[in-house]
C-alpha cells in the first residue's frame, strides 16, 4: 500500500523497469522516452543531490525549470528526499524581468524557501534572489544513494501557488495522503486504467498539468505524453498528432483550448489522423460553453472523434484539482431564463435557444470522497435551481495555505466547507456554474486579479490612480473571457492621443502580467463607478460597459 | 502564381490582424509595431496567423518558425511570406 506518491514510482522501476511511461516532446523538437527504471534513477540521483546540497526534510524548494527531464526529476526527487517542492512558471520574453523577479521574491518570502533550483537558461532570472540558487545539473552528477522508505503519508507533498483576489499569492499545500486519495477518486470515477494514454500540454505549475499530466499517470501506471504550453499554443495540431501516434485515450483542456483547436488548426496537419481511441476529453479550469463543445465535435468528427468523449468538471487547486466530473458524455446543457436568473436568482428552465435564454453546461456530480452544496449569503443551503455560492468539502482538501493561517481560516467554515467564491446551482446532484462572487478574471484558464492589471496600467504616464478599471467579459469567439480596460481621459475623443496611450497601456500590462488586453476604451472623467468607500465597483462598471460600450450596447 | 507584392501582403495581414485578432478594425497598426510583445495580440494568435498565411498565399510556415520572436511585426511576417 503506497503511503506517498513516490512509492508507486519506485515500485514500478522494480516490477517493470522497461515500461516507457513518460514521453517528453521538447521545445527544440526532440523527443525523449523515459522508462520506469530511468525515471527512478533520475529521481534517486536528484534526491541524493539535494541532500548533499544541504536540503533537509520539510525544506521548501522552488523549482524554476522549463518542461524537461530535469524538472520531473527534481520535483519528484525533492519529495523523495522529504522536502516540499513548488514549481513556478519560468520567465517569459513578454514579461518584464524585474516584475517577474519581484513576484518570485514575494513567493520565496511566503514559502520561507531553502533554495531555488535553476537551469542554465533560467539562472539569470534567479540572480539576486534572497535565497540559495542551485543548478539542476549539479544535482544530477550525484550518485543515487538510498532513498528513504519511511516517509509518512501525512507529511506535505508539495505546494502549488495560485493567484487570489487582490493579487495575493497563496501556497496551496497538499499532503501525500490527500494526493493519493484524490488520484484514487479519479481512477475509480472516470475510470482510468493502465492501458490509458494521456497527451498533456497544460503546465506542471498548474494543478491540472501536475495532477492529470504527471502524478495520476505515475501513480495509476498509464502512459503520459507531455509538451509545453508554449509549444502547443503555436502548434495546436501537435496535440492531435500525438493522440493519433500514441493511441491517446485521454486529454484535459480548459474551454478556450477547444476554440483554439477549431480556429487555429491547419487542415493539412489533421487530415490523416485517426482519433477513434480518444475516450475522454475533460474540460475544466474555466466555464465550459456548449457552443465550444459542439464546434470541436463537429470539426474533428471526420477523424473519428466522438461527442460522447466530452466531459466537464469543476474544481480548484485547493481541492487538488477537481470536485465534480460528468459521468457520461456529452455533458447535459441546461437552458434557462436570463431574466429570472438576474431578478430572482432562479434557474428557470426554458426551451433551448428561446429568446432571453442562456445555456449552462453541467459539470456533473461530485467525485468519490467529495461533497458540495449551494448556500445563500448566510451560509444556509439552498434548494435545486436556486443560485448561490458553491461550497465544497473533500477528503482530499488541501491542508492549508502555506504559512497563511489567516487566509486558511477565512476560506474554510469551521465544519470544513470551503467557500469557493463561485456561484452556481444544482439540478439532481449536478452542478451548473454561472459566475463568481469575486472580481477574478479567467482568461484561457489563467486566473487574473483585476487589481494587478489596474496597477500595471496606472504606471503609464498620464494615467491617474483610481481612474482605470479592469474586468472580464465573455469572449464568444475565444471561448473564454477577455480583459476590458476602461480608462478615464480628459480628451476621450482625441483619437491620436488615445491610441498613443493605448499602446503604452497594452505594453505595460503585457510586460507586468503576460496577459493581452482584449479591449481598451477611453471615457470622460467621472465615468467609472465607485463604491461609497471610493473603491472601483467592478461589477457595476462591467454592467455599464455592456450597456453603453459593449457589442450589444444600445446605439 | 506570381509572387504577391509586399504592400499587398502587409495590407491583408494588417486587416486580418486588426479585424479578426484584435477585433479593432480602425487600429492604426504600424509595419514595425510589436504585435505580441507590445500586447496587441496574444501568443495564441501566432497559430492563427499561420493558418491565414497558408489559406491566403499557400505558404506553409513550419512550426519551429511560428514563434513570437519570428512573427512579432508585420514586416517580419511579410518577409517570411515573400520567401515562400
Amino acid at each position: 500500500m503506497a503511503a506517498t506518491v513516490i512509492d508507486p514510482v519506485r515500485a514500478r522501476a522494480a516490477e517493470a523497469p522497461d515500461w516507457p511511461g513518460l514521453v517528453l516532446l521538447r521545445d527544440d523538437g526532440g523527443r525523449e522516452v523515459i522508462t520506469a527504471a530511468e525515471l527512478w534513477t533520475d529521481v534517486a540521483r536528484a534526491a541524493a543531490g539535494l541532500r548533499r546540497a544541504g536540503i533537509r526534510p520539510d525544506d521548501v524548494i522552488v523549482v524554476m525549470l522549463d518542461l524537461s527531464r530535469e524538472l520531473i526529476a527534481v520535483f519528484l526527487g525533492a519529495m523523495a528526499a522529504g522536502a516540499v517542492p513548488t514549481i513556478v512558471a519560468t520567465a517569459s520574453a513578454r514579461v518584464d524581468a524585474q516584475l517577474y523577479h519581484q513576484r518570485i521574491e514575494t513567493l520565496l518570502r511566503n514559502a520561507g524557501a531553502a533554495a531555488v533550483i535553476v537551469s542554465a537558461a533560467t539562472e539569470p532570472h534567479a540572480l539576486g534572489l534572497p535565497c540559495r540558487i542551485i543548478r539542476s545539473d549539479t544535482l544530477a552528477d550525484a550518485d543515487g544513494g538510498d532513498v528513504p522508505h519511511d516517509l509518512a503519508g501525512d507529511r506535505l507533498a508539495f505546494i502549488q501557488y495560485t493567484s487570489g483576489s487582490g493579487g495575493v499569492q497563496k501556497g496551496v499545500a497538499h499532503t501525500h495522503a490527500g494526493m493519493l486519495r484524490y488520484i484514487e477518486s479519479k481512477r475509480v470515477g472516470l475510470p482510468l486504467a493502465a492501458d490509458d494514454v494521456i497527451v498533456n500540454w497544460t503546465p506542471l505549475y498548474h494543478d491540472q498539468g501536475l495532477l492529470s499530466g504527471l502524478l495520476a499517470p505515475l501513480v495509476i501506471g498509464f502512459r503520459t505524453v507531455m509538451m509545453s504550453p508554449q509549444r502547443w499554443v503555436r502548434q495546436p495540431g501537435l496535440l492531435l498528432q500525438c493522440m493519433h501516434e500514441y493511441g491517446g485515450t485521454l486529454c484535459y483542456m480548459p474551454n478556450f483550448a477547444l476554440n483554439h483547436c477549431v480556429r487555429a488548426m491547419r487542415e493539412s496537419d489533421v487530415r490523416e489522423l485517426d482519433l477513434r481511441r480518444w475516450r475522454l476529453l475533460l474540460l475544466g479550469g474555466e466555464p465550459v460553453r456548449a457552443d465550444s463543445l459542439r464546434a470541436f465535435s463537429e470539426r474533428f468528427a471526420p477523424q473519428g472523434f466522438r461527442e460522447s468523449a466530452l466531459r466537464a468538471g469543476y474544481g480548484m487547486a485547493e481541492m487538488v484539482e477537481g470536485i465534480t466530473a460528468s459521468l457520461a458524455g456529452p455533458p447535459r446543457v441546461d437552458w434557462i431564463s436570463t431574466a429570472a436568473l438576474q431578478r430572482e436568482g432562479h434557474a428557470v428552465p426554458v426551451a433551448p435557444e428561446a429568446d432571453g435564454s442562456a445555456s449552462f453546461v453541467s459539470c456533473g456530480p461530485t467525485k468519490d470522497g467529495a461533497e458540495m452544496r449551494i448556500v445563500d449569503g448566510d451560509g444556509v443551503p439552498l434548494a435545486d435551481r436556486c443560485v448561490g455560492e458553491i461550497e465544497v468539502r473533500a477528503e482530499y482538501a488541501m491542508r492549508e495555505y502555506y504559512r497563511r493561517h489567516d487566509l486558511t481560516r477565512a476560506a474554510f467554515r469551521p465544519d470544513g466547507w470551503f467557500r469557493t467564491a463561485d456561484r452556481g446551482y444544482l439540478v439532481d446532484g449536478e452542478l451548473y456554474v454561472v459566475g463568481r462572487t469575486s472580481d477574478m478574471i479567467i482568461v484561457g484558464g489563467k486566473k487574473l486579479a483585476p487589481e494587478e492589471i489596474e496597477a500595471a496600467a496606472e504606471r503609464v504616464p498620464g494615467v491617474q490612480p483610481g481612474r482605470v478599471v479592469a474586468f472580464g467579459v465573455a469572449d464568444r469567439r475565444g471561448g473564454t473571457e477577455r480583459v476590458v480596460l476602461v480608462c478615464e481621459s480628459a480628451k476621450p475623443d482625441d483619437a491620436e492621443q488615445c491610441i498613443a496611450v493605448e499602446r503604452q497601456l497594452r505594453r505595460a500590462v503585457t510586460q507586468a502580467l503576460g496577459v493581452t488586453l482584449g479591449e481598451v476604451r477611453f471615457v470622460e472623467r467621472g465615468w467609472i463607478v465607485k463604491t461609497s468607500s471610493g473603491k472601483r465597483a467592478r461589477g457595476e462598471n462591467r454592467a455599464k460597459y455592456e450597456r453603453e460600450l459593449g457589442e450589444d450596447a444600445a446605439p | 502564381m506570381s509572387a504577391p507584392a509586399r504592400s499587398e501582403i502587409t495590407s491583408r495581414l494588417r486587416t486580418f490582424i486588426c479585424t479578426e485578432l484584435m477585433q479593432h478594425p480602425t487600429y492604426p497598426l504600424r509595419d514595425d509595431e510589436p504585435l505580441m510583445s507590445g500586447g496587441l495580440i496574444d501568443s495564441f494568435c501566432v497559430a492563427h496567423i499561420g493558418v491565414f498565411i497558408e489559406t491566403t498565399w499557400g505558404v506553409y510556415i513550419p512550426d519551429p518558425e511560428l514563434t513570437v520572436e519570428a512573427m512579432d511585426t508585420l514586416n517580419l511576417i511579410a518577409t517570411r511570406v515573400q520567401r515562400g
